[in-house]
């Protein structure tokens, strides 16, 4: 497990402004129950990419939506990176990653009759929006601070529809 | 903190809201026969801005106006009505550089922001 978060850091292992952050500024990672730390090979095809692409959202130009949004922070992408290696199951889509204004990010999936999005708002707090348009599942909106267990649940709801 | 905004009742709830959305607020819908979606990012800001477009109909200008100098974008269109039935206040706040704009305000949870996505019409849709 060590391994897997060491790597995720190693983008920053040069940088001179931005070094590892202390634990506290990696609240989500707790909380995940450990099988959610996936060896590569367990891994969904599709993280290599979604990696690129928030590489890409950390470089987007200033104002880039017209409403003065920011790129993603490093910080938030560091987050956002390690969430996916913990999420990213075979079997699980992959998410529509969606840049917001404020520099932050979000993810969206819209299949298999569900709408599933996690909206994160800092290092430490996220909004979480489930619906299931076939109605067997409750909806669920919900802040999450530290603990993803419901993020979970709803993941698993799609990866088992 | 409270937003200092008050609804303005002579906006009538048929007012059509014209918001632009970048390339990167849009995404796909596997659940819409794959069709493509607003996503609720695009209506996350408590104070949202947005034209309206009775007021460019009075200027003379076309809706299309608030693209100019924004390649790739899109508008969508939501009722007055539509966001006043989420609790939001729907306010004029005209620029110099933009007599139309107005505002949307209120704190969008994620359920109203979907009923944005999934209540907008295109107006001009992504390429």
């Amino acid at each position: 497990m060590n391994a897997v978060v060491q790597d995720l850091w190693g983008d920053f292992a040069d940088s001179t402004v931005f070094d590892r952050p202390p634990a506290s500024a990696r609240g989500y990672r707790s909380a995940v129950p450990s099988p959610y730390f996936l060896t590569t090979a367990r891994q969904a095809s599709w993280l290599p990419e979604a990696k690129r692409l928030l590489i890409e959202l950390s470089e987007l130009p200033p104002n880039w939506d017209s409403y003065g949004g920011k790129p993603l922070s490093p910080a938030m992408r560091a987050e956002a990176s390690a969430l996916l290696e913990q999420i990213a199951e075979p079997g699980l889509p992959m998410p529509a990653i969606v840049p917001t204004t404020d520099g932050s990010i979000q993810f969206e999936w819209h299949e298999r009759d569900i709408d599933l999005e996690l909206r994160i708002r800092s290092q430490s707090l996220a909004e979480l929006f489930f619906e299931d348009g076939r109605g067997v599942v409750p909806p669920i909106e919900e802040d999450l601070r530290y603990d993803l267990t419901p993020f979970r649940r709803a993941l698993e709801v799609l990866l088992a529809r | 903190m409270p937003l200092a905004y008050a609804d303005d009742a002579s906006i009538t709830d048929e007012e059509q809201l014209l918001r632009r959305v970048p390339p990167r607020w849009i995404v796909p819908d596997a659940n819409n026969a794959g069709r493509r979606r607003v996503s609720s990012a695009a209506f996350d800001d408590p104070e949202m801005s947005v034209d309206l477009a009775s007021v460019r109909e009075a200027l003379g200008e076309p809706l299309t106006t608030c693209l100019a100098g924004h390649e790739g974008f899109s508008i969508v269109s939501l009722l007055a009505g539509v966001v006043r039935e989420r609790n939001q206040a729907v306010c004029r706040d005209p620029l110099p550089d933009n007599p139309a704009h107005g505002l949307v305000v209120g704190r969008k949870t994620g359920s109203i922001k979907k009923h944005f996505s999934t209540h907008c019409i295109w107006i001009v849709g992504p390429g």
